[in-house]
């Protein structure tokens, strides 16, 4: 069964390898395979968890556990998604979907305020600037302009002349070296992902490796 | 100049060509380029080593197959370090194809280092909900995964018994491609609670991260396949990463040679039209 796997992944590897010569049947069905797989995966995987989190605590419970009838309200809320399809009653579906919304942006700006926002305003206050410069370790003053620049840059309220001029084109150079090493770094990842694919192909396929 | 416009104008197909070259050729015939450690792989590994036996390890497996090759030899190398340790592993997923590479890569090492399913490791498999999961997770991890990937009951798994909410765990490792992953771990469990959190991330990934290593948030960090090698050079059990170092630092000097060739005959051909 292994062995009829691997020749399957090193077929399709094939396949949408096909397309840097041209575009092709096989790489059309391979892609078209992968599509209809992920699709498969994510619905069994939602009925799965609906299987497991919310109907069977709720309608067949371990012996000895309670039901959980409060799970009765997301199990509604998640079928009222579905009245969209209904011409009438098109603007129920509204409710489950601001709940989603409400709860997704109330806990994603409780973490970013935290984590993503303040966490890295105290960080960079914090940079122990002269303590470094007195070492000759000049990360933390490159680190507090290109931070400083940056920011000088995306401030639109006054025209950018004089030492604002100055400000935005560190900036500038700064966010440019920044654009250059997440560049490099996404090459280097696709990169990775070639040697895994030929990895594949020369070891567990042809077993040449 | 004739030799100009061929190198300005080179088939992509040629280009192709050489990139594959320079991939199966390290990969067939290895050059052994050192791999030094960097400071972010050494943090992960201590961590990992200081922890006392019997400790919690929470990995999240948050990526799917198209990252595989960076992050399926960071797990593996991470999961055998984790229970040679004799730690408590427990692997979760955000990505729905996390849960098969958990397995798989349980089925691989387990046997190597005599873990028993159960009382060494457990793979608690998907949930979709990203920072829900999280939240539910941090909380109550018996009633967020109810069942693992066997659909065996969590309650009745002997290791899960006192692991139920996010103070029974010792650590948080999140191998991440993307969101949900490892800032969602950051800000979810790491801005409230005082767990410590680590990870690995793709390449590409990495410099979307740095800020959080540099703000302490983040302790450590595996980045992309050379992440991996490093861990394997650290635990001395060559694999994937390390076997595609010599393959990456190849293709990555023919690509400098391809921008370089490319800019020098367009700046050359430029200047020649003025």
């Amino acid at each position: 069964m292994e062995t009829v796997g691997i020749w399957i992944g090193a077929l399709c590897t094939l396949a949408i390898f096909s397309f840097l010569l041209r575009e092709n049947p096989f790489f059309r069905t391979a892609e078209h395979l992968f599509i209809g797989l992920a699709a498969g995966l994510g619905i069994f995987y939602g009925y799965q968890t609906i299987v497991s989190n919310a109907w069977t605590p709720l309608f067949n419970p371990d012996p000895g556990e309670a039901r959980k009838w409060f799970l009765i309200v997301p199990l509604v809320l998640g079928v009222l998604l579905y009245t969209r399809f209904l011409k009438k009653g098109k603007w129920i579906s509204r409710i489950p979907l601001g709940f989603l919304v409400g709860v997704g942006s109330a806990l994603a700006i409780r973490g970013v305020i935290g984590a993503s926002f303040m966490s890295q305003i105290v960080a960079t206050m914090e940079l122990p600037l002269w303590h470094t410069m007195a070492k000759f370790k000049i990360d933390a003053i490159l680190f507090i302009l290109g931070v400083i620049g940056t920011l000088i840059y995306f401030f639109f309220s006054r025209e950018q002349k004089g030492p604002l001029k100055v400000g935005a084109s560190i900036g500038k150079w700064v966010m440019m070296l920044a654009f250059g090493a997440a560049f490099g770094n996404t090459v280097m990842a696709r990169m990775s992902l070639l040697v895994g694919r030929i990895y594949f192909l020369l070891g567990e396929w042809l077993h040449i490796l | 100049m004739k030799l100009l416009e061929i190198l300005q104008n080179i088939d992509r197909r040629i280009i192709y060509l050489i990139l594959a070259l320079s991939i199966i050729l390290p990969l067939l015939f290895p050059i052994g380029f050192p791999v030094d450690i960097t400071q972010n792989t050494q943090d992960v590994y201590d961590l990992v080593d200081k922890l006392p036996a019997g400790s919690v390890v929470l990995l999240s497996y948050d990526w799917d197959a198209a990252s595989a090759p960076e992050l399926l030899p960071q797990a593996e190398a991470l999961t055998r370090h984790i229970l040679d340790k004799k730690l408590k592993l427990v692997a979760i997923a955000l990505w729905n194809q996390g849960a098969t590479f958990a397995d798989r890569v349980h089925n691989t090492v387990a046997p190597e280092v005599g873990a028993v399913y159960g009382e060494d490791y457990v793979n608690l498999g998907y949930r979709p909900g990203q920072a829900v999961v999280l939240n539910s997770l941090a909380r109550d991890i018996h009633a967020t995964f109810p069942e693992d990937v066997a659909r065996t009951k969590t309650a009745s798994i002997p290791m899960m018994k006192d692991i139920r909410s996010i103070e029974d765990i010792d650590l948080v490792i999140s191998l991440s491609a993307g969101d949900p992953g490892l800032r969602t771990y950051i800000e979810q469990i790491g801005a409230q609670y005082p767990v410590t959190i680590t990870g690995g991330v793709t390449a590409v990934s990495v410099p979307g991260m740095l800020p959080y290593l540099q703000s302490g948030d983040l302790v450590g960090l595996l980045a992309g396949m050379s992440g991996a090698a490093e861990y394997e050079n650290l635990i001395d059990r060559p694999g994937l990463g390390l076997g595609g170092m010599d393959a990456q630092s190849i293709s990555h000097l023919v690509i400098i040679a391809f921008i370089l060739i490319g800019n020098i005959a367009y700046l050359a051909g430029g200047r020649k039209k003025k």
